[in-house]
């Protein structure tokens, strides 16, 4: 069984058909490539699958769990991990805090126990928080950084902290919108790097980016969208060659 | 950093600690009655900035405290004065700690009903929604002829003592200097500064913003009872829109960024208007231009996030009288 199905999901915003029955499957610990031009539901689709927007028809499922209604908290908890295109950090807390954040649906401690906790001590369950967190800054090359603003760090590794965010929620799923979008190509490598060591941890990656070297390099299989609806899906090596793709995403090799 | 963001950083340093002592002084070696009054209203007027601090720290703007606030003060006023309850333990009396805590449940409650309707609002419609519950809450009052009506709820025992207010105040400081570094706290914060990402993130929106609704209108009836039994009368128009609209000042003006602003607001703005007696009819306009002023120059109030560091005092001090060094 796949760890997600996809199946025929339809999501249209006021008559405009973002995305058309769209049926695909992500198999356990792959790196899956979704790659299409501007618009073309990419996005949206990672939005029906997180449970920011809801689809119209069909059915995605996790682990044989229907996601169809189920909000979006209860989504992470059953171990989907997202982060953005547009980036999204809590920009007022500190780099730490972002991260210790993301443990928020795998720990309980309620208002009251951390009111009533003994004076000077820390609750057990807030430093294993904080240990996990510096364990995932460390990882993803931040641990210098924690406790900067979040929105005072540079742009690549904004980007970073919010892998580091989405892996301390325990994804079993981590769904990467353009994680590559406006980094230079030092930083795309180590991106990659980044990448393929989260897959080592045993975490399957859904990755939207348009660096076709990126994508061509790390992906095990890629699928294909054009207004809407699922065009191809292949090896990298079958996508660089299909026709449909290239008239609509690639474009002729000069 | 500036120089003039220094120097509103000493003023700020050199109120903090003057009005520190002020208090320390006033509590412990004076009795004068208009000062300890003033305090009495500082410490309510603190409470209740907390009050509506809370859920405004998890992106909640809520004008609904002065009526949380009037439930408290009629629930509490209630018990020890229509119901002439009584409850000791010992050579302990707790008549009043069960009348407060009695009129503090209530507003959670009233709080909890609050935040239902408002889970699926937003922003400024949240604003008016909340505003319109506050004048629900009122205008129940002004017909409820159980506890008075339009004529009021008079002869409240005078159970609120300058002690019992700051132990109080200190208990709400606390839950908030051990809450804003906790789990819940961290949600809240995010929850304010994107919600739909918080949500992604695995915060659960329902359960939190009831809970910091819940919590803040509890704060808020505690601070009504204890003004209620000081005031020693109370009738609907205390806990109008004005009260709320005050708080909301209170707490703009002090900051919004962290819990010491509406500490720092509190305080001194119960403290401005009585300096400012002085000049008698024209402090309403200096009180006035004086937001104004606010407003445009330190939009998020006079305190600040990174003022709640050492390190921050520390390199703002030892730099005080450095000429201009942009760092």
């Amino acid at each position: 069984m796949a760890l997600l199905e996809i199946n025929e999901v339809t999501k249209s915003f006021g008559g405009f058909n973002a995305l058309y029955r769209v049926s695909f499957a992500v198999e356990e610990r792959r790196i899956h490539a979704v790659i299409g031009p501007n618009g073309a539901g990419k996005t949206t689709l990672f939005n029906c699958v997180t449970g920011m927007l809801d689809n119209e028809g069909g059915t995605i499922k996790f682990e044989g769990h229907v996601l169809n209604g189920m909000k979006p908290h209860k989504r992470t908890e059953l171990g989907i991990g997202r982060t953005f295109q547009n980036i999204r950090l809590f920009g007022s807390m500190t780099v730490l805090e972002n991260v210790m954040l993301g443990r928020h649906c795998r720990t309980n401690a309620g208002i009251l126990k951390s009111f009533l906790r003994p004076p000077f001590c820390e609750l057990a369950e807030e430093r294993a928080t904080r240990e996990a967190a510096l364990e995932l800054l460390e990882f993803m090359e931040l641990a210098e950084k924690l406790h900067l603003r979040a929105s005072a760090l540079p742009y690549g590794q904004q980007r970073r902290l919010e892998i580091a965010r989405a892996l301390a929620t325990k994804p079993k799923l981590l769904l990467l919108d353009e994680p590559a979008a406006g980094m230079n190509q030092n930083e795309i490598i180590d991106l990659d790097r980044h990448i393929k060591e989260v897959c080592d941890r045993g975490i399957t990656v859904v990755l939207i980016e348009h660096h076709m070297s990126l994508v061509m390099e790390i992906s095990d299989i890629v699928t294909v969208l054009n207004f809407g609806e699922k065009i191809a899906e292949g090896k990298p090596s079958e996508i660089r060659e299909n026709r449909q793709v290239i008239e609509a995403y690639l474009g002729e090799e000069e | 950093m500036s120089t003039s963001m220094r120097m509103l950083s000493l003023f700020i340093a050199v109120t903090v600690v003057f009005g520190a002592y002020y208090l320390i002084a006033n509590l412990f070696f004076r009795t004068d009655a208009y000062i300890e009054s003033i305090l009495i209203f500082a410490a309510i007027n603190i409470i209740v900035s907390l009050s509506f601090y809370l859920p405004f720290s998890a992106g909640l703007l809520s004008l609904a405290q002065a009526g949380f606030m009037g439930v408290g003060a009629y629930m509490s006023a209630s018990i020890t004065t229509l119901w002439k309850f009584h409850f000791t333990v010992g050579p302990l009396d707790l008549t009043f700690f069960i009348a407060l805590l009695a009129g503090g449940i209530l507003a959670a409650i009233v709080g909890v009903l609050t935040a239902f309707p408002a889970l699926r609002i937003r922003g400024v419609y949240l604003l008016l929604m909340t505003l319109a519950i506050s004048e629900i809450i009122r205008v129940f009052f002004l017909n409820f002829e159980y506890t008075g009506g339009a004529s009021g709820l008079g002869g409240i025992p005078p159970l609120t003592t300058i002690w019992n207010v700051y132990v109080a105040l200190v208990l709400v400081v606390l839950f908030f200097v051990r809450v804003t570094k906790s789990r819940m706290g961290r949600a809240f914060e995010s929850m304010k500064e994107d919600q739909d990402a918080a949500e992604v993130m695995g915060v659960d929106l329902t359960r939190h913003k009831v809970v910091a609704f819940a919590i803040g209108a509890f704060l808020a009836g505690i601070s009504g009872g204890l003004y209620a039994h000081y005031a020693l009368y109370i009738d609907s128009t205390n806990f109008g829109v004005f009260r709320s609209i005050e708080i909301l000042i209170f707490t703009l003006l002090g900051g919004y960024e962290i819990y010491a602003g509406p500490i720092y607001g509190g305080f001194y703005l119960t403290f401005l208007p009585e300096w400012l007696r002085i000049i008698q009819d024209w402090r309403i306009i200096i009180f006035g231009g004086l937001l104004i002023v606010m407003m445009i120059l330190r939009p998020a109030g006079l305190i600040s996030k990174e003022m709640m560091s050492l390190r921050y005092w520390r390199s703002t001090l030892a730099n005080l009288w450095k000429p201009r060094v942009e760092a």
